[in-house]
């Protein structure tokens, strides 16, 4: 496995509690995650952590499935979820009061199989594509939470 | 007009009906779009025609039948100079109600003001979005119990417009059916 990770930070006019309530709805991801298509079968748990999703995601016109929990919720201050199944990775949003609005940090973490690493390209396609995805959730983040 | 053209012509027919079919039969959502359906139609008109020229038709009738080329390129031209607006013109294999609820749901989650206005027989639907004093349209006409005509608005007017457009997207995913990896907790991928 080898670990890759991406982490963007913007300023948005909200408050964090807002922040943090929008990102822990599952049902919004679909709108400001780039690459995700559909999520299903949402089963919430009391106080978030725990709940599970199963989760489509569509690369290069193929789409993948999985299954995604949230493994923190701090209410106006932090949010995790990882995804299981070939590709693993960790999805965390931390909100914190600055200025007149909230410094949100995203940090995206996640592991590609050796098995795809080994196809030619693959390397520098995910390189460019970790970062510009990231950047691209928090600008639509903020496109979406400004007021 | 030479038969090499009635050929190219039918040949072109037949891989967009291939194309198109799927969509008329869907019992998910699915979308046409109008901009797919002109780059497929001049993708394979022009690759015939080079595949015709090269194999030697050069000196026949076809190579001289300019009015087909000159209305190829017209075809180009016209695509290019109104993508804007072709990229908007979709059919959506759903029923009015449906999509009603759906983009409900994304303006909600978009923070969006939406204001659905029907014509007295429900066949057609103007949507408007209302941001920070500027407004867009979605216009809707009913082809069908599950078949809707839609021009969406430009995605220019504002950041969650493009937003809503591209969730639309994802929504109602083209005719072809993708091919799914459903990957397993052990790192491998069933199809």
């Amino acid at each position: 496995m080898s670990r890759n990770s991406a982490e963007v930070s913007i300023q948005v006019h909200n408050t964090p509690e807002a922040i943090i309530d929008y990102v822990a709805d599952v049902n919004n991801r679909t709108l400001y995650l780039p690459s995700l298509s559909a999520v299903a079968n949402i089963n919430r748990e009391e106080g978030e952590v725990g709940t599970s999703w199963r989760w489509t995601w569509t690369l290069l016109g193929v789409d993948f499935e999985g299954v995604g929990h949230c493994t923190e919720y701090v209410p106006g201050y932090s949010y995790s979820f990882v995804t299981e199944g070939g590709i693993a990775s960790k999805f965390t949003y931390r909100a914190e009061s600055a200025g007149d609005g909230t410094q949100l940090t995203i940090r995206v973490e996640f592991d590609v199989p050796e098995s795809l690493l080994s196809q030619v390209g693959i390397d520098a396609l995910i390189e460019s594509a970790k970062q510009s995805e990231t950047e691209q959730i928090a600008n639509n983040l903020k496109t979406i939470l400004d007021q | 007009m030479a038969y090499q053209w009635v050929t190219l012509c039918c040949v072109t027919a037949t891989v967009m009906s291939v194309y198109a079919v799927p969509f008329l039969f869907a019992s998910q959502a699915r979308s046409l779009r109008l901009i797919r359906l002109m780059v497929l139609l001049l993708v394979v008109m022009c690759a015939g025609r080079v595949v015709i020229a090269s194999a030697g038709f050069a000196e026949s009738n076809f190579a001289s039948n300019w009015v087909g080329d000159i209305g190829l390129l017209a075809v180009a031209v016209v695509a290019l100079a109104a993508r804007r607006q072709i990229e908007r013109v979709w059919l959506l294999r759903i029923a009015m109600a449906d999509l009603q609820t759906q983009i409900e749901s994304a303006c909600k989650g978009l923070f969006l003001r939406n204001d659905f206005q029907h014509n007295v027989s429900l066949t057609r639907t103007r949507v408007v979005f209302q941001i920070k004093g500027e407004s867009a349209v979605l216009r809707t006409r009913r082809i069908g119990a599950k078949l809707q005509f839609v021009v969406l608005p430009p995605d220019n007017v504002h950041g969650k417009i493009t937003l809503l457009t591209r969730w639309l997207a994802k929504q109602f995913p083209g005719p072809i059916p993708k091919v799914k990896f459903v990957l397993s907790k052990k790192g491998t991928s069933d199809v």
